[in-house]
């Protein structure tokens, strides 16, 4: 009896473990899917690109318990493509018939984001991570058309 | 050790052991349970990541489309001036030869068909465009964190000791792997004889389409400019109520007007009747075939296609000490009304994300087989290989 009573304790730690890593991946996976959700939203021009954060956030469903409300960072950085050079923009000092012409030229644009979220330990994971965990992940997509063109594509 | 072995025959020895053994059995299932984990997120990381890259590359490829609608309409001005010119000559020489058409035509269009030609590669095997998405595709894929093994435009060392990463083909569909390689956007000229019947169909009319209400099964018809393509939809050419006509329609998806089957008929034989006619009248098929015009889509029907394979280097070790590498593909389709000149202010290309189709994994292993073995011998495939010529 004395025997059990060291090795039960161990056990279930271990298994509490076990379990606490499943649902920290299960939690990571859903976020990496819902940051993928929203900038597939984004590619069909139903996003702001500013509006990233509230998006994944929604598109997180019934495992936003997982993570602490509030903490979720999306920072948009221009992507390594053409259209978000800074070349191609400068463009539209030459006046407003150029830009016009850009517009119907070049009128894809991109978007890349840094997106950050916090985990908060489940009970055991707690002993371990106090502070729970910070999950980060990158993304970047190009969208056409940009700005909407006959109506399509707009958000 | 005979002490070790007296001690563990007590129950204190046998239940340290007995833990010892659970311990480990725990161990291996935590460890196999950390790293299934980290792939199953790297799995899933690069599944998105070739996903969004792949749709940034039907993103580039929907601009060309636009611009392609763009310089088929400055070269249908030309065209029509080219046309005046003939049928004038024409009436005055008063006779129809192959000779005399292409000696009557002032070929005003040429240099548009020339840019088009350098610009998409239209009957060259790529053009600018189509490196422009291949370019383009790569930077995307490195924002995504996708291996990018290409060399780069400024290095001049093409001894590439492994298969480049990622793969893309482009319109896979409509013509062979080698082909698929160079990029390119499936574009061809459109021959005169091709073009006149185009025209008629397109005065023909507009389509209208269709909207059920699911309470009370009223029907409601929307003309084509009051409904625009779904993005990333999921059926091919679906369409949707635009925002702005009433918001209870908003977005949502309608069917497109079936014509009569009469009617349909009719006009049918009606167009066979007076193709046939102009046929036996003037006899100038063969001619007419011989006169490029505007560019339109190579395959029947339209294939744009763009398939992305990728690699997502990994932290995870293989026994021989290197990065797990996860590979993925998808697979984005770029669709949109048409590419005439009179299209152009219609609704622009869409790209598309398709399904995921596992056969088209065999295939695309079939073709990387090819490609690594022409990295492994240092020869890149031969001019004939590629367009199948002089076999």
């Amino acid at each position: 009896m004395i025997e059990m009573l060291i090795v039960i304790p161990i056990l279930c730690m271990m298994a509490a473990g076990v379990a606490q890593f499943a649902i920290l991946f299960q939690a990571q996976s859903s976020f990496e899917h819902a940051c993928g959700l929203a900038a597939r939203y984004y590619a069909a021009g139903e996003l702001d690109p500013n509006g990233f954060a509230e998006e994944v956030w929604d598109d997180l469903g019934s495992d936003q318990k997982y993570f602490t409300p509030g903490s979720i960072l999306a920072v948009p950085i221009p992507t390594q493509s053409i259209a978000s050079s800074g070349w191609l923009d400068r463009l539209n000092l030459l006046g407003p018939l150029v830009s016009k012409i850009k517009q119907f030229t070049v009128n894809y644009t991109g978007q890349k984001w840094f997106v950050t979220i916090h985990y908060h330990s489940a009970p055991f994971f707690g002993l371990l991570f106090p502070g729970g965990l910070v999950l980060k992940t990158q993304l970047a997509v190009l969208k056409y058309p940009d700005p909407p063109v006959n109506g399509v594509g707009g958000p | 050790m005979n002490r070790i072995r007296y001690w563990t025959q007590k129950p204190s020895g046998q239940v340290l052991l007995a833990t010892l053994l659970f311990c480990f059995i725990f161990l291996a299932l935590f460890v196999g349970l950390y790293k299934s984990g980290l792939l199953y997120t790297a799995k899933e990381k690069a599944s998105r990541a070739t996903d969004l890259t792949a749709l940034s590359a039907g993103a580039v490829y929907a601009n060309g489309m636009q611009l392609v609608r763009l310089t088929n309409a400055i070269l249908m001005g030309f065209a029509v001036v080219d046309i005046v010119v003939m049928e004038a000559e024409l009436d005055i020489t008063g006779g129809i030869s192959l000779g005399m058409i292409e000696s009557a035509d002032p070929h005003t269009r040429k240099f548009i068909q020339e840019a088009q030609k350098i610009l998409f590669g239209v009957t060259y095997p790529s053009g600018a465009y189509p490196f422009l998405i291949f370019n383009e595709t790569l930077s995307l894929a490195s924002d995504n964190q996708l291996k990018d093994s290409w060399p780069g435009i400024g290095s001049f060392s093409f001894n590439v000791p492994s298969l480049p990463s990622p793969i893309l083909l482009f319109n896979l569909e409509g013509s062979s792997p080698e082909t698929s390689i160079l990029p390119n956007m499936a574009l061809k000229f459109r021959t005169l004889n091709l073009l006149l019947p185009a025209m008629s169909k397109q005065n023909k009319g507009q389509n209208s389409y269709r909207l059920t209400k699911k309470d009370t099964g009223e029907e409601i018809i929307f003309q084509q400019h009051e409904v625009e393509p779904v993005p990333n939809a999921v059926n091919p050419g679906q369409m949707r109520v635009k925002k702005g006509l009433d918001e209870q329609f908003k977005f949502v998806s309608v069917i497109k007007e079936g014509e009569a089957e009469a009617e349909k008929e009719a006009s049918q034989r009606i167009k066979k009747e007076a193709t046939s006619k102009m046929k036996s009248l003037f006899g100038i098929t063969n001619m007419l075939n011989r006169i490029e015009m505007d560019v339109m889509d190579r395959d029947d029907p339209p294939d744009h296609t763009v398939i992305v394979y990728s690699n997502f280097p990994t932290d995870i070790k293989n026994p021989n000490g290197s990065n797990a590498e996860v590979q993925s593909l998808s697979e984005v389709s770029v669709e949109g009304p048409g590419l005439a000149g009179w299209d152009l202010f219609k609704p622009p290309y869409q790209p598309r994300l398709l399904p995921k189709d596992p056969t088209q994994i065999a295939k695309l292993l079939d073709i990387q087989g090819r490609i690594q073995e022409w990295v492994t011998h240092g020869s890149l495939p031969k001019i004939n290989d590629i367009f199948k010529v002089g076999s």
